[in-house]
């Protein structure tokens, strides 16, 4: 019994990661209908960044901090302007196609500039323990996760539901000849979703490297994340923010009974067991829109 | 089919005759020609380049099937390529026949294939672009945990009617006949009905459905057949490289097999041919010139080596998709063209 909370609990908060990082997948596909597949390797980027500033260029940690979120957003609104701009007609392979070559160029060059090593950047929040009940105890770190991602994604809420460009996204999402019919510049809204996207990533990058390191497993947070995205339902952010910690829970169970039957491993093979059922019985989703086709 | 003005068929037998022109036949030919004297043509240092070469075509042409005509995005396709060589290494070892091996091989990972295909029957795109990746984690997870593990197998060089297959150039030979044959499948499958079914269904899936075509019977047979390329490829590679390990099969090939397919162009076999030959050409280039590069920038040190081939193709692969997302083939139709044209052109 204590074994099982206490795997709820640090499920529950390894869980956050993936829907902070979810919510950057949710925000793209909302206004633009894209799947964008190199978040995960954006995510890994901003971390590498973020160690580039705070511990090889010596920055105190509140300039590294604002340093690596501009880089997101400048990289975010350039690969919306420079790239996926001039694909918008294109079929989906060739979307996929691209962002799975952003993400093997994104490879090359953190493998160039960074090596195989697994890096630990400055530490942003102090070290100790939280114990809970006396059963669990969790690091600082995990527990600014938790705080911080609820803070964002209210955040988040506030921006959908009221400010004008959130409005516009909502809009875009909906119907995109409509929203242009009415004045919403498209454009704009697009880079808008990529640099709040990216923004997320850096986000999601600098608190990453808090608690896990920077090395390459990092970048299969964004898989992880787009199993949480698809499970949720690409359309809906409540989606993520209920079904990222259940994620985590799900992880940390798999991985605590089921690993001594199996020889290893289910902690990263649960989410994509649990994402082949549920496209098969709820293919848009948990919480996601039905979609009806016609000819 | 498209056919140069002047050449009509007046009966059923040319219509269903396999080269058509006599350009397809001069090229044919030359090829098969080509493909046959390599060995004895080419430093030896480049033989490991067109082994793998033809290796890949075999399984990217599987991709063709799947992606480019069915319209089915895998991102699974080396995790097939692995199940392949799994069941090829297991029954070499056993003592099976090379060309039972090579059919039970293709075979097994067209059923693995079909069973991860089954999503395909609900979803499509983005979704399940997603859903083969998750089958590639799974099928890569069961691999290294039930069947083998890292290790993986050694596998024995096989030998046919007596005909030891130990040495690189014999090995080429197996290769490229294997490849060449596929290719031929490859051909007839795509002007046979379910070829146009596939075709159908990539263009329009429900237009497909009221048209009367059994949308998930091609499906799930495009993800069979498709499939059935990448173990056939797989036992190859393993044959070839003497060994058959998960680390060969990992995701960034699998990444690198679909921009193989959009650079070359996507629906054809020419296409195919192309952009493998360019990508791995591009990848050469880049493994070339690492060490060069690393002695201009000592402070880099070593992981530039790795690094430098990956760059290459991620830049090639966005550059082509920017600028020609028709693919290679549709700039060698433009050149046919113009020379067919020659002093009229435009």
């Amino acid at each position: 019994m204590e074994k099982l909370i206490s795997y709820i609990i640090v499920g529950l908060a390894n869980g956050c990661i993936y829907s902070l990082v979810a919510i950057g997948f949710v925000i793209i596909f909302k206004s633009s209908g894209i799947i964008n597949f190199s978040h995960g390797a954006i995510v890994l980027l901003s971390a590498y960044i973020y160690y580039l500033f705070s511990f090889q260029f010596g920055l105190p940690l509140g300039v590294a901090i604002l340093f690596t979120l501009a880089f997101g957003a400048l990289l975010g609104f350039s690969i919306e302007r420079v790239l996926l701009d001039r694909l918008i007609g294109q079929s989906v392979l060739m979307i996929i196609t691209l962002t799975l070559a952003i993400t093997e160029l994104f490879r090359g060059v953190m493998h160039l500039g960074w090596g195989n090593d697994i890096l630990s950047a400055p530490p942003l929040f102090p070290k100790g323990n939280i114990h809970l009940l006396k059963i669990v105890t969790l690091d600082y770190s995990r527990v600014a996760f938790l705080i911080l991602t609820f803070l964002l994604i209210v955040v988040f809420a506030i921006l959908y539901n009221k400010t004008t460009i959130g409005l516009a996204m909502k809009a875009t999402s909906d119907d995109t000849v409509a929203a242009e019919s009415v004045g919403i510049k498209i454009r704009k809204v697009f880079a808008a979703t990529w640099v709040i996207s990216c923004l997320t990533a850096a986000i999601g990058g600098i608190l990453v490297t808090n608690v896990m390191g920077i090395h390459f497993q990092v970048a299969e947070i964004g898989f992880k994340a787009m199993v949480v995205a698809l499970v949720g339902g690409m359309e809906s952010l409540p989606g993520m923010i209920v079904i990222g910690p259940l994620m985590g829970i799900i992880e940390f169970l798999a991985s605590g009974y089921l690993d001594e039957h199996v020889g290893g491993g289910m902690r990263d093979l649960a989410p994509f067991i649990i994402l082949l059922f549920v496209l098969m019985v709820k293919p848009y989703g948990i919480f996601g829109w039905k979609r009806i086709e016609r000819v | 089919m498209w056919r140069p003005s002047g050449l009509f068929h007046v009966n059923y037998k040319q219509e269903i005759t396999f080269l058509q022109t006599p350009f397809q036949k001069v090229m044919w030919t030359l090829g098969l020609l080509v493909a046959f004297c390599l060995p004895y043509i080419i430093p030896l240092g480049f033989l490991d380049f067109f082994i793998r070469s033809w290796i890949t075509i075999t399984a990217v042409l599987g991709l063709t099937i799947l992606t480019g005509l069915c319209g089915q995005v895998s991102l699974g396709h080396t995790a097939f390529m692995a199940v392949g060589a799994f069941v090829g290494a297991v029954l070499l070892n056993k003592g099976v026949p090379l060309i039972p091996v090579i059919i039970l091989a293709g075979l097994s990972g067209g059923v693995v294939g079909l069973i991860f295909g089954l999503p395909a029957l609900r979803i499509k795109g983005f979704y399940l672009a997603f859903a083969t990746l998750a089958a590639f984690y799974i099928i890569q997870f069961a691999l290294v945990h039930y069947f083998g593990g890292d290790k993986g197998y050694e596998v024995s060089s096989p030998s046919l009617l007596g005909f030891s297959f130990n040495s690189d150039i014999r090995i080429y030979y197996l290769i490229v006949a294997t490849c060449f044959l596929m290719t031929y499948f490859t051909k007839n499958i795509t002007r046979c009905k379910w070829g146009r079914a596939f075709i159908a269904i990539r263009d329009h899936d429900i237009a497909a459905n009221t048209l009367g075509v059994n949308v998930y019977f091609y499906k799930l047979m495009a993800f069979f057949i498709g499939c059935f390329y990448a173990g056939v490829a797989g036992v190859l590679l393993s044959i070839y490289m003497g060994w058959a390990s998960v680390d060969h099969y990992n995701l960034s090939k699998c990444i690198w097999f679909l921009g193989m397919i959009v650079v070359g162009g996507m629906h054809s076999i020419t296409g195919a041919y192309m952009g493998v030959f360019f990508i791995l050409g591009i990848e050469e280039i880049g493994m070339i010139l690492a060490p060069k590069m690393a002695e201009l920038f000592p402070q880099l040190g070593g992981t530039i080596i790795g690094a430098i081939p990956v760059i290459f193709v991620g830049v090639v692969l966005i550059l082509f998709i920017l600028f020609e997302p028709r693919g290679l083939v549709h700039r060698w139709e433009i050149i046919k063209t113009s020379v067919r044209l020659f002093p009229f052109s435009h």
